[in-house]
């Protein structure tokens, strides 16, 4: 049934955290807790968008899940290659075996097949502008995080 | 690339559309009057009168949808969906579908990706996947079919 929708590869998104320490908040009254990671900046490569992420323009703010999902909460801002403005809003959720997740903790490498990490984004871009498209099209991506720094694919959904 | 799997497709029967036009957007709502879904491994109702959509709709027309209501599973379970999306096609297609008339689902994008909030158990496979999937609208509702992201 999948050829009912098909996914075509847009852009990869590199991201580099902010050296400032992760803020983890909790545990909250409505359970779990509430994180944070600034972003230092990115680059963005591939056929349908190039440019950079704009330097501590955001961050993710992830609800830590009494089940142990983070819930993704991103919100940054995209410079394109010619100059357009994209705000990007991020969600989706990431999980992982206990000793993965334990060694992700600890910042060690990891493979990223061993684990589940995928978000589907959200874009505001002025009107008219050559990437307004993508206010119009929905996007899946995956994750593969690293210590500082998380790559992400990301695909057109069709 | 990614792995889909086939989740569920869900209809839902909808009712009057209600549009409120703001200085920046028109916002749309609509109540969902009740519905099935189905899948390999869960089928079950929406729950009647549980929640609607609240589509934020631009000057392009371009709808961003922004739904929330209740499912209910065989076994009984309730599941919280919130479903985001956007739907955009040409002004004549989005003016057709909007005086309610039947549309080749071809002729417009409609893409969304729910979301699903359970009680831990058999479903709360729903709540630790991202899900996206296509959407149709007919006269007298919607028909959704969502994937699971592997």
């Amino acid at each position: 049934m999948e050829e009912e929708l098909q996914l075509r590869y847009a852009f990869s998104i590199h991201v580099e955290f902010d050296p400032r320490p992760r803020l983890k908040l909790g545990p909250l009254p409505s359970g779990g807790y509430r994180g944070f990671i600034g972003l230092a900046g990115g680059t963005i490569t591939g056929p349908r968008l190039q440019g950079i992420v704009l330097p501590h323009s955001g961050g993710d703010y992830p609800l830590i899940r009494n089940d142990g999902v983070v819930v993704f909460d991103a919100r940054y801002i995209i410079v394109a290659a010619d100059g357009t403005h994209i705000y990007m809003m991020n969600r989706g959720c990431r999980h992982a075996p206990p000793d993965i997740s334990r060694r992700m903790e600890a910042l060690e490498p990891v493979d990223p097949n061993s684990y589940y990490f995928r978000v589907t984004p959200i874009f505001d871009v002025a009107k008219d502008s050559p990437h307004e498209w993508m206010t119009r099209t929905l996007f899946v991506g995956k994750g593969d995080r690293r210590n500082g720094y998380t790559d992400f694919e990301y695909y057109e959904v069709l | 690339m990614l792995e889909l799997e086939f989740a569920m497709e869900v209809r839902v029967r909808l009712g009057e559309r209600i549009h409120i036009p703001t200085a920046t957007h028109t916002r749309g709502t609509v109540i969902v009057q009740e519905g099935t879904f189905e899948g390999p491994r869960i089928k079950g109702i929406v729950v009647p009168q549980t929640g609607g959509d609240h589509p934020v709709i631009g000057s392009d027309g371009t709808a961003r949808f922004d739904a929330t209501y209740l499912l209910q599973a065989d076994d009984g379970t309730f599941i919280f969906k919130r479903n985001y999306g956007v739907r955009s096609g040409p002004p004549d297609v989005l003016k057709r579908l909007l005086a309610k008339e039947e549309v080749d689902p071809s002729e417009y994008y409609m893409r969304l990706s729910p979301s699903f909030e359970v009680p831990p158990g058999p479903h709360d496979w729903l709540s630790k996947h991202v899900f996206i999937g296509t959407g149709r609208r007919g006269p007298q509702g919607s028909i959704f079919r969502y994937w699971m992201v592997k």
